[in-house]
């Protein structure tokens, strides 16, 4: 059988998982800008968590005392710090602020995040924040394959996109209405799929990349220019409805 | 088959699926269900015919994120099984400081010399004591463990018993967590935060000794002592373990020595800290009672005894023994 694996040298971060003998799923692991982002809401929702708690813990100070409303609030405290990123991961698979940004935590095989792992990786946290606002962690992220901090390098697992299509990506645009053309000679599988590919992407091109792609190919459509473009979109057609 | 066709033929099933996602995130149980593992491998195989009939990014990623989706439910709720994993633990931890005995012996080198340096300090030359410790530091020693100091100093009112505790649970276990998490950077966080304990400790200690009542301080740590100090160093052991990952990964990358190392250091990273909990509950509810003294110091030792033959002989004898 044919491999769907594509050459290990890719531009893009695609993770490819290979769930079974020949079945595998793209996940998409999520930069640190989005990260950060995701970050900061989570920031404002423990703003909003602790001043909630803040009031809560007022009101009950003056029903049962001073000292038992403080110990709450050190337990409270020792709660957020610690267990805040662990108990949401673990039960939906994102903290607030990471959901809101479509983002996901998942181990690196795909699967959802076990206790352990997420345990370690919130652990890891005051480390990977030093010097100040995540320094550290940002540097592991841009030397890692996947984007992990060291927190996620320790537990092994990566955040990513919960929706590939929720990545930042163009929606392929459906493929213009060419004509089908016949390919003048055999051609391979990585060939046949990277002009499948082209004509999917052809929407977010502008009409001179297209001609610079179509002309890198000019052998097989024998044409350059805009002819060259609709003959290789012809292919694509004819090659994905054949 | 054409793309079409293909789509035709199998969109039933794959609504049928999503419905059934769709009713499971929302935790509608219902008997349909049990049909999902079947439905994921038949998930499987479309996606991975399409994939390979190059039938485009859209059907491709509709299948993808449907296969994702789908095994994202049905792996969910691993059960945990909670005695296992209590014998687990209890025999894990010290099975693991044993393993790593060196680690485990300079941890205690970093605590309990400062510790024992700064008490012999007081007799000797007191300056080291207070280059460590701050006015309102000294000040709150002489309210507490003075000459003539009440004896339970701040748990006269209602619930400041559990206010302590919730504050040692917060700042000691906190402690614990950093120790363990700086060991990453190299060992070099482990290594500072556990010689700073026993620097900080040990200056209090001291200052007792040098201007205050020692004997009420030891007898008020007494109990919970074995628990705290022990928890710390165990702490202190899991984040040099980690450290040492980076230091020397062997044959593994860096990154992948850190993975297999936390693995391996697991037992520590959940034993130090549950010492340090424990210690929290003594501390907090029982080691300011007036109970008397020989009482509290025959529970510390009994304590200190419990918890070294936990260390020496937990575990010993079972299939995990390296």
């Amino acid at each position: 059988m044919m491999t769907t694996a594509l050459p290990p040298d890719r531009l893009d971060t695609m993770q490819r998982i290979e769930l079974a003998v020949g079945v595998e799923v793209e996940l998409h692991p999520a930069g640190p800008v989005v990260r950060a982002k995701a970050w900061l809401l989570d920031a404002l929702w423990m703003g909003l968590c602790y001043l909630l708690g803040g009031v809560l813990l007022a009101l009950f100070s003056l029903v049962a005392g001073y000292e038992a409303g403080s110990g709450l609030k050190w337990l409270f405290a020792f709660f957020m710090s610690w267990g805040y990123g662990v108990v949401f991961e673990v039960k939906r698979g994102a903290t607030p602020g990471k959901k809101s940004c479509g983002l996901k935590v998942v181990m690196t095989s795909g699967a959802p995040v076990s206790w352990t792992a997420s345990i370690l990786r919130n652990l890891l946290r005051v480390v990977d924040f030093l010097p100040s606002c995540y320094m550290t962690g940002l540097v592991s992220c841009l030397f890692s394959r996947r984007f992990q901090r060291l927190g996620d390098l320790v537990a092994d697992t990566m955040v990513v996109y919960s929706h590939p299509d929720a990545a930042p990506v163009f929606q392929p645009a459906e493929s213009l209405p060419v004509p089908a053309v016949v390919p003048a000679m055999a051609l391979s599988w990585e060939e046949r799929a990277c002009i499948i590919r082209y004509n999917e992407n052809l929407g977010m091109w502008s009409e001179s990349r297209r001609e610079e792609l179509a002309g890198q190919l000019s052998v097989l459509t024998g044409s350059s220019g805009p002819e060259g473009v609709q003959r290789l979109a012809g292919i694509g057609t004819w090659l994905r409805d054949s | 088959m054409t793309q079409l066709r293909f789509e035709q033929e199998h969109s039933a099933r794959w609504a049928e699926t999503e419905a059934l996602l769709r009713a499971a995130r929302l935790r509608q149980w219902t008997p349909d269900q049990v049909r999902l593992p079947g439905l994921y491998r038949q998930l499987c195989a479309d996606l991975s015919l399409a994939q390979h009939r190059m039938y485009g990014a859209r059907l491709c990623g509709r299948l993808n994120a449907l296969v994702i989706d789908t095994r994202e439910i049905i792996s969910k709720g691993a059960l945990l099984n909670r005695r296992r994993a209590l014998t687990r633990f209890w025999s894990s931890c010290p099975l693991a400081v044993r393993r790593e005995w060196r680690l485990f012996w300079l941890a205690m080198l970093l605590f309990w010399g400062p510790f024992f340096a700064f008490i012999i300090a007081a007799y000797h030359n007191e300056r080291w004591i207070f280059a460590v410790l701050d006015e309102s530091t000294m000040s709150s020693m002489d309210e507490m463990y003075g000459e003539n100091s009440p004896v339970h100093h701040l748990r006269e009112k209602f619930g400041s018993n559990f206010m302590m505790f919730a504050f040692y649970v917060e700042h000691n276990i906190g402690i614990g967590l950093r120790t363990i998490a700086g060991g990453v950077l190299a060992t070099l966080g482990a290594v500072v935060s556990t010689a700073l304990q026993g620097i900080l400790l040990g200056a209090a200690f001291g200052y007792t000794h040098y201007q205050g009542n020692a004997e009420r301080l030891y007898t008020f740590a007494a109990g919970h002592s074995s628990l705290e100090l022990m928890g710390l160093v165990i702490c202190g052991v899991a984040g040099m373990r980690l450290g040492m990952a980076v230091l020397n990964p062997g044959n593994l990358s860096r990154a992948d020595a850190l993975k297999v190392t936390a693995k391996q250091a697991l037992p520590l990273i959940y034993g130090g800290p549950t010492l340090v909990f424990l210690a929290a509950f003594v501390e907090g509810f029982w080691s300011a009672t007036d109970t008397p003294a020989d009482m509290k110091w025959m529970v510390g030792g009994l304590l200190w005894v419990l918890l070294g033959s936990w260390l020496l002989f937990a575990g010993r004898g079972g299939p995990d023994e390296a």
